[in-house]
């Protein structure tokens, strides 16, 4: 019998991996104002709703489950066309979130250390989370979704006192720009989509209703950690490679005076939720592809494939990110997932019954 | 199978162990070098750091914390750049510096006057960098402050921060925390402002005091051989000019920050009080007149009164209150006014945010004089409009009132 997941855990999975950009949002080397990353952010979440019509029609109600068979009763060819693209996209951000996640411990906790030493140790536990099934993980990702709550409010209430309205400056010159990059920035990061589109076979429930509450927890916590920042920074957010990092070590309160350790150890134990959901979706996608016989190699091939390519880009983090950032944060390869292929389907569907995936 | 699968989870266990718990790259703690207080200076063209570093055993103390010693020692090294300076200390003395429980940065005149932007790369990309270590400018050489021996607390630069904190609550000093100083300076054309700090000259009883140990008699070793009296304030990144006590406090009603201070203000016929004000919440806020731009200080400040030293036949009486009350304004608003002078009219240093405030109250203004906004500032006046109330007069019963 499938192990399938509850709508509230896959809420809370969700959130804890959106999380993991949202507490370690850079501005990056653009110039933009910190208004128009709010206003971005605000924008961002209606503009994804708006893209997503088309996978609420087609995943309402029960009529698709699982978009990977509805693509291969169309044509067996597109199905494994469509399972190539989702494994590619999710290979992809993989090795950009355990880049990202060595990045940072390589910068702000263990200046000296080897990167390999993080990488492989870091892989290793995602590979044991994946291992243990989603419902480990999504427990896992329960328990941490709590402690999370806990801190950022905590991080935030303590950053009360050093904030400044009048660091919320009002949107001058190019700010048009400005906003729609932020949109597109916010659009692009939201590959959990993804993530729950490829995951919803193993999730009971609506996938609607699901989607509605992950968009709206997940854009509260994201205005409410924005927010603070803006408040708290200014404009020399932009100067800041991780800016909620630097309020976390900015703040003290009396039981704590670096904030900053609260918010490293919370960093990792969402950047494991996540690793560990991609390397389980990586495994079961790679499976359905490939024959009886080698079903177990996946993982452990996606593992040396996620190490090498992250080793390699974190020897090379300049020209190897922006290569990465600019696959991914230009939002096609988002919307070819989240939207293109939905459409596909759904004009297919006019003159071909989907059929169910059994459950 | 079940053995190989227990064997890989065991390793894999002892592996993270070793590699996630600092087992790698780490320090025992008797090799490291605990700095408590930073002090930058530069001299011919190379900068000078002085850490003054925790040292138990380092003032003569037979056991491990001995509170009648100051627990630390020097180390010194100088460099072409502040890393290699911090090197060369770790090559002096062998232990590994951690400033991540660094207390104070004190820079040196000299190099406050040639400019500090060079100071920030290095703190700023260092990862163990406090954020909220106070900063503050020495009177002369910073190395003369943190080395500076206090005869109070177990640590000089544990005392010096006390101070610092303290006397923002009293209204005397301005606090300048590492990360306000950097942000000020990167978004508000290098102008900041941070405490200086100097070193009291030395008075006969401190000359006594060791001849007064081992209680024979002799005089009582005095605490304050340090002082924090003025501010420095910073425009284009380099010190541009000084507050004294009054100035300072000026600047404290300036961006609301003050706490708690004492106003002496004079009655005609009580003389002297002590006005104790107890809550302040001001706020400064631009006026714009067609093409004129002034700001206007706003205030609601309750204080209580401390002190009356009362002339022999003198009498208080409403009238008196309400005459403390305006003199208490009059001295808010003088200080506010000499602050504001030397700050923004003399040295058009932007530490009091005004460019971001005329923004937010017309952005067309602002816009229109984004360019020569620093050269504005020179003709910009400053208003008071100050509700001051003295509501409470403490326990003493008063036969005057």
């Amino acid at each position: 019998m499938d192990i399938k997941i509850s709508s509230a855990q896959a809420i809370v999975l969700l959130f804890v991996c959106r999380m993991f950009y949202t507490v370690t949002y850079s501005p990056g080397a653009e110039e933009i104002q910190s208004s128009a990353i709010i206003l971005g952010d605000v924008i961002a979440v209606f503009v994804t709703a708006i893209i997503l019509i088309p996978l609420f029609i087609l995943m309402r109600k029960g009529a698709v489950i699982d978009i990977i068979h509805a693509s291969s009763s169309i044509a067996p060819t597109f199905g494994m066309i469509v399972s190539i693209y989702y494994l590619l996209l999710l290979a992809l951000e993989q090795i950009n979130t355990v880049t990202h996640f060595t990045v940072f411990i390589t910068n702000a906790v263990f200046p000296d250390i080897s990167a390999i030493l993080i990488i492989i140790t870091f892989v290793l536990a995602c590979m044991y989370g994946a291992y243990q099934g989603i419902e480990g993980i999504a427990r896992a990702a329960g328990i941490i979704f709590v402690i999370f709550i806990v801190s950022i409010l905590f991080i935030v209430t303590a950053a009360i006192p050093n904030t400044n309205w009048l660091n919320l400056r009002p949107l001058v010159g190019d700010y048009q720009r400005q906003v729609i990059s932020s949109i597109l920035d916010n659009v692009s990061l939201n590959i959990e989509f993804v993530m729950f589109l490829l995951l919803f076979p193993k999730v009971k429930g609506s996938f609607n209703r699901i989607s509605f509450w992950y968009l709206t927890w997940s854009e509260i916590a994201l205005l409410i950690v924005g927010t603070t920042t803006v408040l708290v920074l200014g404009e020399y957010l932009t100067k800041q490679v991780f800016p909620f990092y630097s309020i976390a070590s900015i703040i003290e309160s009396n039981v704590i005076q670096r904030l900053d350790a609260v918010h490293m150890a919370l960093w990792v134990l969402v950047s494991y939720i996540k690793a560990a959901v991609y390397f389980y979706l990586l495994n079961d996608l790679a499976a359905r592809l490939l024959k009886k016989q080698v079903r177990k190699l996946p993982l452990w091939a996606f593992a040396a494939l996620v190490v090498i390519g992250s080793y390699l880009i974190t020897q090379n983090y300049k020209s190897s990110a922006t290569v990465i950032e600019k696959v991914l944060g230009t939002t096609i390869p988002m919307l070819i997932a989240v939207l293109v292929i939905p459409v596909i389907l759904l004009i297919a569907g006019k003159g071909k019954k989907i059929h169910h995936e059994n459950s | 199978m079940k053995i190989v699968r227990l064997t890989c989870v065991v390793l894999s266990m002892m592996c993270i162990m070793l590699c996630c718990s600092s087992c790698i790259s780490s320090y025992q703690l008797n090799q490291t070098a605990i700095v408590q207080a930073i002090g930058i200076d530069k001299e011919n063209e190379l900068f000078q750091v002085t850490f003054q570093i925790y040292s138990p055993k380092g003032a003569g103390a037979s056991t491990a914390i001995d509170t009648s010693k100051n627990n630390s020692s020097i180390v010194t090294g100088s460099g072409e750049t502040l890393a290699a300076a911090v090197r060369a200390a770790t090559q002096k003395q062998g232990k590994v510096i951690f400033t991540g429980h660094n207390r104070i940065l004190v820079i040196g005149r000299l190099l406050a006057q040639e400019g500090i932007e060079n100071i920030f790369s290095y703190f700023n990309r260092n990862a163990l960098t406090r954020q909220n270590v106070q900063v503050l400018m020495a009177e002369n050489t910073a190395e003369e402050i943190v080395t500076t021996n206090i005869e109070q607390g177990i640590l000089a630069a544990e005392t010096i921060r006390n101070l610092i904190e303290n006397t923002q609550t009293n209204g005397k000093i301005y606090e300048c925390p590492y990360f306000e100083l950097s942000k000020n300076m990167n978004l508000y054309h290098g102008a900041s402002a941070m405490p200086v700090i100097a070193k009291e000259a030395q008075t006969s009883s401190d000359n006594n005091q060791e001849g007064g140990q081992g209680g024979g008699g002799g005089d009582i070793p005095s605490v304050a051989q340090i002082k924090v009296e003025k501010t420095a304030i910073f425009n284009d990144y380099k010190l541009c000019a000084e507050l004294d006590e009054e100035q300072t406090r000026g600047l404290l009603f300036l961006k609301d920050e003050i706490q708690k201070t004492i106003l002496v203000a004079n009655s005609p016929n009580t003389g002297k009080c002590s006005i104790d004000i107890y809550s302040c919440q001001t706020k400064l806020e631009p006026v714009i007149t067609g093409q004129t731009l002034s700001f206007v200080l706003k205030g609601k400040i309750k204080a209580s009164l401390d002190e009356v030293i009362a002339f022999e036949d003198g009498t208080m009486t409403a009238q008196d209150i309400v005459t403390l009350e305006e003199a208490c304004k009059e001295i808010i608003q003088q200080e506010a006014q000499r602050a504001f002078t030397t700050i923004v009219n003399q040295n058009q240093s932007d530490i009091l945010y005004l460019e971001n405030m005329v923004l937010k109250k017309d952005k067309h203004f602002w816009e229109k004089h984004q360019e020569e906004f620093l050269q504005m500032l020179k003709e910009i006046s400053l208003q008071t409009e100050l509700d001051f109330q003295i509501d409470r007069s403490g326990l003493e019963t008063n036969e005057y009132i």
